[in-house]
């Protein structure tokens, strides 16, 4: 008995000691990829999505401030922070894109890191244009700087966005990578790895940036003009991530599909579709049932009206469905699309050259409704009618961004364009405040609030935001 | 006891006597037939002369003559004198003394010690307490009986957990697990909670898994308080220990009992409903809103109770059969347990039956083996409940009040919906739904060899598997599931957890004075689990319950493995049984820490001194006994497993493509582990020969470097660091005061109070962070963590009131545009300027049980008591935003859409120099203004919901009655019992609502005070019956 004893005592010591070593060296996880084995074509197709998820997430509230929606308190101008926008930029698209250039770089793949600076730039923009002071040189570091302290909005635009953009260029012209793997560039969800493509959507978005800077550099609209000229060709160069029936649209959950509907089509902008706005009186723009689904054919169309909310005013008569554009389970999220660089071209160009800027204004007009599928019999109808048609002489400032307003439906680039303008009456006609506003002193909203997430984690945060003071670029 | 020591002394030095008459006798255990080995016989007067009782209960000594006495005493029994006269065979019987101090706790690895030597605090429950209240999770059972302990039930549900929490949350962690190791015959066990939705899940009140265990099959609960009496379980002790023993067989006679039990369970406790107004908005009628503000509801026409439509009475049935026996080489003990419970909402059951044989074979006077294993299968159904307001309960509270529940569906077979806001609570029950299946093994084997008398080496080694198999529901007709057209998931979660302890034990008597154990031991624990989920959207089919069933799915795994090894020795020192030094020191390795760091070492230090002793007290009849304790510990504890750095992970499927992604959560590289350092002080005093025994004890324990994760500023790129950060700190006084009031012929009546007061202190937070917000239910009420406050703090709004002394308005609501304000609103001050207004947990807790037995009756009855804390009814809400629920006062409904002026001031001056008039502006009390969507009247502490839960709860009544011996005789049975138990008969709270104390967020958090979203609980009464033969 005792040798058995003994026996059984060595045999569980040595089974014991020798897996120590093995036992206490279990802490990978079986079930996670490590960073060795990540990829520049599996980080791609994240960062692409993410991208999607950032445009998404700024419009997803946000489109109440244009007036494109309304329905939610936020649409009453009650504090928000756009955390819709504010976390899958930082922890999602930022941290994705910058791995990818880094590993890019580090491998000599500019093919991959032009692509990802291109989306970097352009969400970058979304969010200085939102938020106006944004981290950015000190962001991203994990642990290395776990308070990161906010970047001016004017060196956000004059350095680190141009400087994205600028990288973008030259990195989409270098020769490709010597590492076969590499050379072509996969999981391309856009443009299949078309770099010819990618190269326009660069200009594209540089379009947008100068037209941007042209409020503090006005000789920058000529570059706008230039740049949105050497961009997209036609709505099939559009920068855009379109989904699938298995992975829909995130505004087919939110809007489309949902049961109880949180938004409506605004008042603004169903009046303006209907003929019934401040500009394009008794044109029937064929664009309104393809944006929104009409209670009935024969009704008045009715809006919200921007600070009521869902189900205050019952002759509301129009809604997101599954079948509206924007919200079908298949659409894309825009992020540049052809028609804006003509409405781009249009407006930079009103002063300058009234001839081109008329038929940017005609082309935008015309890429927009081919877009959302409009009949070309009722292309040409729409835009032969006097309202509409108008002459280079007869062209107002007012047409051309109104026109924007009703392309870029449901884009949160309107919103800054209004501020660009300041909801200037004469660019906006008949454009109002929401009936019901909370902020203190009837403001408009010129800015997100600090974004809810940041108080409380952060020790170097701006002070004195609030909703309505005027960001650098509109100042 | 001194006179013990002496016999043990000259037996060991081999000392005897003589003398002129030998006695021979047994003595047996007075409650059966069995030989007590060990008992102490002495002749009266001459303390030298004394033998102890054979295996048998055989003794044999010599006495002066028939003039002497012998007394028989023996660990946990009455001693007993009896003249010798002329006798030469004495038999006699000794009876098991209650009121002993030298009751046996078992303490770590399953060690029995008399109470009188512990050096720190343990509690014991014996099996009776946790059988009476028939509780089938035993968790349940032990709520209100240990002081330093707080246990809360995740509500009525069939199968719900219970979490419990050993002196306080020790974790700025809000999804920390805060639960003690349990621990089954000296090998640990899981008690996890895998919530549905992960932890602080709240959909589904899923078990707790200690909860597998046969109730009937424990012998006993120790509960290991504080470090130091869990420092040799090492790290995962450090929130305390639950120690049990389960029953095994006995030498002797073969037993069986059958136990079986049914009960009728019934919701005792639902918030107020208006029945006064019926569907519409605003006073006017409108048969499709979902809100009950329409007009009144003429009279005549039917009305309908929320409550009583949806519940039901629910049933318990529990059949249990055991069997005991053996010889004094071998035992065995079997037994086969079920468990039938139906709910009291619908589609709502659980069923339990385990299985359990233990044995055990002494093969030699060295050699004793033993084994046991235990088989548990149980299954069940819940609907899905939860805070998020698409829930049963949700559903029925805001059901209006003249709509037939009962009107389930339309002609065409769907669902009638009066709302398209609202599901009909029996179709949702019907239709969305979580069914679980269980199967678990726990099973360990042991061995004990004596290499002399006083070495002896103890190994044994465990394991506990389970797999657990769950299908979530949620069919395309139900609101929550219309939007992705049905979803399904499924989950197949296992665990296993395999324990080796090797324990070293030297006894000795070193002096006449000393005595010394030493234990040097060996841990190891290997701790694997799985989670495969298969979920998805879009019904193929309606009916067909599977993720077959699915258009699109996905399936993600999530493998972990944890390993331990730790190595222990603990040595205890007692001089002259007086005073009792225990110093421990464990050192872990533990394999979820970096390589640097995952050797740590912690001591404990604990002293005992029985100052009674050294002061010659024990015959004092008013004051025998004296005891003081103090003890400092510390206790390391590691991190959950894949922490450290960073990873990447794989991105579900779009257009054809799977991305990965970088993961939101780094941890620090350098991890340290947690430590929890004590300090405790205990006083343990007897009186009146132990008819009254106090134990207080006081406990200051720090728990440092806690492995947090820190939500970390977005654009670090991450959401979350996990790294040592905080300190929080708990200060608990506990009181036990243990009384036989009255003993009268046939007649007693024991009494036990225990009382726990916890402060709780949050003494540093992670560098950078100022506050922990806790708020899924903003903007209502928070809690926050912030250094200097305490865990569990609520911030939120208080209606504002002047604030002017020597004004006659001083006092008074000030009112706004008619309506009462709300946070001093009207001087500017931001929502986001928030008040202290209180902490979810009590000022003071405890338990007081009496038990009174007299000839074959026994009654018991059970109250505990929580006085002070408050806790937020998260049901309020849903039942106000849709007018369903009674207004607070009963007023708001009586003058709903009516004209009121408010009883308050109004401010006709500035801000800085206000003037206070009576208001006399008439408002509108309406459904918009009052609870749904503006910020007015709702965020008012005094309304929403926010309330004091103190609570005084008849937790438990049991009467029982014995059939006679004498009638037993005849027949085979030795015993037949029949019981009337109750449990929850009667409670009183200031809580208007559900029952304050069932938190909506599961077992296994550290989120408290949240209440009224889940299945309620229940008040059930059982009757019973308890044969043996």
């Amino acid at each position: 008995m005792r040798k058995l004893l003994y026996s059984t005592t060595i045999a569980l010591s040595a089974l014991f000691l020798g897996a120590c070593g093995d036992l206490l060296d279990a802490n990978s996880d079986p079930g996670r990829v490590s960073p060795e084995e990540a990829t520049l074509p599996t980080l791609l197709p994240s960062a692409e999505r993410f991208t999607a998820n950032t445009q998404y997430g700024a419009a997803q509230y946000g489109a109440q401030y244009p007036q494109y929606l309304a329905g939610q308190a936020i649409g009453q101008f009650t504090p928000y922070g756009f955390d819709q926008l504010w976390t899958p930029f930082y922890t999602d698209a930022f941290p994705t894109l910058q791995d990818m250039i880094d590993r890019a770089e580090e491998l000599g793949a500019y093919n991959y890191s032009g692509i990802a600076k291109t989306l970097l730039a352009l969400n970058l923009m979304t969010v200085a244009d939102i938020y106006g002071d944004a981290p950015y040189s000190q962001a991203n570091q994990g642990t290395a700087n776990l308070y990161p302290c906010y970047d001016k909005m004017e060196d956000l635009y004059r350095v680190h966005i141009i400087g994205l953009l600028n990288g973008a260029l030259a990195d989409l012209a270098q020769p490709l990578p010597s590492i076969q793997a590499l050379r072509t560039v996969q999981n391309d969800l856009i443009y299949g790895g078309d770099l010819a493509k990618w190269t326009k959507a660069v200009k594209a978005i540089r379009a947008r940036y100068f037209l941007h800077l042209s409020e503090k550099d006005p000789a920058a609209l000529a570059t706008a003009a230039q740049e949105a000229a050497a961009s997209f060709g036609s709505n099939a160069d559009d920068l855009q991530l379109s989904f699938e029936q298995q992975n829909p649209n995130p505004w087919f959950g939110f809007l489309g599909n949902a049961t109880n509907k949180p938004m409506q089509p605004s008042s603004y902008v169903v009046d303006l579709l209907s003929g019934r706005g401040g500009r394009f009186q008794g044109v029937a723009d064929p664009r309104l049932p393809i944006y929104m689904t009409r209670a009935s054919a024969t009704q008045t169309d009715v809006g919200l009206t921007p600070g009521r909310l869902v189900g205050d005013q019952p002759s509301v008569n129009v809604s997101m469905t599954p079948t509206s554009w924007h919200t079908r389970a298949v659409a894309p999220i825009l992020f540049i699309t052809y028609a804006e660089t003509q409405f781009i071209m249009a407006e930079a160009l009103f002063n300058t050259n009234r001839a081109e800027s008329y038929a940017a204004y005609r082309r935008g007009i015309e890429a927009s409704m081919t877009k959302v599928g409009v009949p070309v019999a009722d292309i040409a109808a729409y835009l032969n009618n006097p309202a509409v048609a108008l002459t280079p002489t007869t062209l107002t400032l007012q047409d051309i961004m109104l026109q924007k307003y009703l392309a870029l439906y449901m884009q949160i680039e309107t919103w800054t364009d209004m501020r660009r303008y300041q909801y200037d009456q004469n660019v906006y006609p008949r454009l109002e405040k929401p009936v019901v506003n909370q902020l203190p002193g009837n403001p408009w909203v010129q800015r997100s609030n600090l974004a809810d997430e940041e108080p409380g984690v952060n020790t170097c945060l701006p002070t004195g935001v609030t909703q309505t003071s005027v960001l650098w670029l509109f100042q | 006891m001194m006179k013990y020591l002496l016999i043990l002394c000259m037996l060991m030095g081999g000392l005897s006597s003589y003398g002129q008459s030998r006695i021979t006798g047994r003595v047996t255990s007075g409650s059966s037939s069995e030989g007590l080995a060990g008992v102490t016989v002495l002749e009266k007067g001459n303390p030298t002369n004394g033998v102890s009782t054979g295996a048998n209960g055989d003794f044999s000594i010599s006495v002066a003559g028939p003039n002497s006495t012998l007394v028989f005493s023996f660990i946990g029994y009455e001693t007993r004198e009896v003249p010798v006269g002329n006798q030469q065979t004495i038999n006699i019987g000794l009876k098991e003394d209650a009121r002993t101090l030298d009751e046996i706790v078992v303490t770590s690895f399953g060690r029995e010690e008399k109470s009188k030597a512990l050096t720190y605090a343990v509690q014991q429950v014996d099996a009776e307490l946790i059988q009476e209240t028939n509780q089938p999770n035993a968790l349940n059972a032990l709520r209100g009986r240990v002081a330093g302990v707080s246990i809360q039930s995740a509500g009525g549900a069939p199968g719900a957990g219970a979490t419990i929490v050993i002196r306080g949350i020790n974790s700025l962690n809000p999804s920390a697990n805060n639960q003690p190791l349990f621990v089954v015959d000296g090998i640990p066990i899981s008690n996890e909670t895998n919530l549905t939705g992960g932890r602080g899940g709240d959909t589904f009140s899923n078990t707790n898994r200690f909860a597998d265990i046969n109730p009937d099959d424990i012998a006993s609960i120790s509960v290991l308080k504080g470090p130091a009496a869990s420092a040799l379980y090492g790290l995962r002790a450090s929130n305390g220990a639950v120690i049990i023993t389960t029953k095994s067989g006995q030498a002797g006679k073969t037993t069986f009992n059958f136990r079986t039990s049914a009960s009728v369970d019934e919701v005792y406790r639902t918030p107020p409903m208006q029945e006064r107004y019926g569907r519409g908005f605003n006073g006017i009628y409108n048969p499709t809103d979902y809100r009950a503000d329409g007009p009144p509801i003429p009279a005549g026409e039917q009305v309908y109770d929320q409550w009583d439509q949806i519940f039901r009475t629910g049933h318990q049935y529990q059949n249990n059969l055991s069997f005991s026996g053996g010889t004094e080489q071998a035992t065995f003990y079997g037994s086969l347990g079920r468990l039938d419970q139906t709910g009291v909402v619908p589609n709502s059951d659980f069923d339990r039956t385990t299985v359990k044989i233990a044995g055990s074979l002494k093969t030699s006077d060295r050699l004793k083996l033993d084994g046991s294993a235990n088989f548990i299968n149980s299954n069940g159904t819940n609907p899905r409940s939860g805070t998020g307001g698409s829930g049963v309960i949700s559903y029925a509270s805001r059901y209006a009040p003249d709509v037939d529940m009962n009107n389930i569906l339309n002609p065409d077979g769907s669902q009638f919906r009066y709302s398209t806001q609202l599901d009909n609570p029996f179709f949702f029950a019907e239709n969305a739904y979580q069914e679980e299946d269980l199967n678990r093994i726990i099973g360990n084997m042991g061995l004990n060899y004596k290499f002399t008398d006083w070495l002896s080496l103890d190994y044994r080694a465990g394991i506990d598997y389970y797999s657990n198999q769950r299908r979530g529901i949620s069919r395309p007709t139900v609101l929550i599931a219309a939007t992705s057209r049905g979803s399904i998931s499924e989950q197949t979660l296992t665990y296993q957890e395999i324990n080796s302890n090797l324990l070293l034990t030297g006894e000795r008597q070193l002096s006449e004075n000393f005595g010394l154990t030493v234990s040097l031991g060996n841990q190891v624990t290997m701790i694997n689990s799985t989670d495969i989920t298969g979920s998805g959207t879009n019904f193929i089919l309606p009916d067909f319950n599977s993720v077959n069933n699915l258009g699109q799915y996905t399936v993600r795994s999530f493998p972990t493995e944890r390993n331990i090894i730790g190595a222990f020795g603990d040595a205890k020192l007692n001089y002259k049984e007086t005073v009792f030094l225990n110093v421990t020191g464990r050192n872990d390795w533990s394999s979820t820490l970096p390589v640097n760091n995952r050797s740590f070492f912690y001591p404990s230090v604990s002293l005992a001194y029985i100052f009674s002793e050294t002061l010659g007290l024990s015959q004092n009849r008013f004051f025998n006994y004296g005891k003081l304790r103090a003890s400092y510990a510390e206790v390391g504890k590691d991190a959950a497993p894949y922490l450290l750095g960073n990873h990447y992970s794989t991105q579900t499927p779009f257009l054809g493509v799977a991305g990965i992604r970088r993961s939101e959560i780094i941890g620090s590289e350098t991890l340290r582990p947690e430590r929890t350092k004590g300090i405790e002080m205990g006083l343990e005093l007897a009186f009146l020969g132990n008819r009254l025994k106090v134990d207080a004890n006081y406990a200051i324990q720090n728990s440092v470097d806690q492995i947090v994760p820190v939500p970390t500023s977005r654009p670090t790129g991450f959401t979350t660091f996990v790294t040592n950060a905080g300190e929080i700190q708990n200060k608990v006084l506990e009181l036990v005061l243990d009384a036989e009031v009255l003993k009268a012929g046939d007649f007693t009546w024991n009494s036990i109070l225990n009382f726990t007061r916890l402060r709780s202190k949050v003494i540093s937070m992670p560098e950078g962070v100022d506050v922990i917000t806790f708020q899924p239910e903003s903007p209502w009420v928070k809690q926050r963590i912030q250094t200097g406050g305490r865990p569990g703090d609520w911030y939120g709004w208080e209606l504002s009131r002047v604030n002017a002394p020597g004004d006659p308005a001083n006092g008074r609501l000030v009112i706004l545009n008619g309506y009462p304000d709300v946070n001093n609103n009207w001087k500017g001050t931001p929502l986001a300027q928030d008040t202290h207004i209180g902490n979810a947990f009590p000022d003071f807790e405890g338990g007081w049980n009496n038990s009174f037995s007299f000839k074959n009756f026994s009654f018991s009855f059970l109250f505990n008591f929580r006085k002070g804390g408050e806790a937020f009814d998260i049901n309020r809400r849903m039942r106000y935003g849709s007018a369903g629920g009674e207004a607070p006062t009963g007023a708001e409904t009586e003058w709903r859409n009516r004209l009121v002026v408010f009883d308050g001031v109004t401010n006709t001056g500035t801000v800085e120099a206000p003037v206070w008039v009576e208001n006399t502006t008439p408002v509108v009390i309406d459904v918009p203004n009052f609870y749904s969507q503006t910020f007015r009247y709702r965020l008012a502490k005094e309304f929403n919901g926010f309330q004091d839960a103190s609570v005084l709860r008849l937790q438990n009544v049991s009467l029982s009655y014995s059939l006679p011996k004498t009638l037993l005789s005849k027949t085979p049975f030795t015993n037949v019992t029949a019981s009337v138990t109750g449990n929850n008969l009667w409670m009183t709270s200031p809580f208007v609502g559900f029952d304050p104390e069932q938190s909506a967020y599961g077992p296994g958090s550290n989120i408290f005070g949240y209440v009224g979203t889940n299945i309620p609980a229940t008040r059930s009464v059982y009757f019973g019956l308890n044969v043996t033969f």
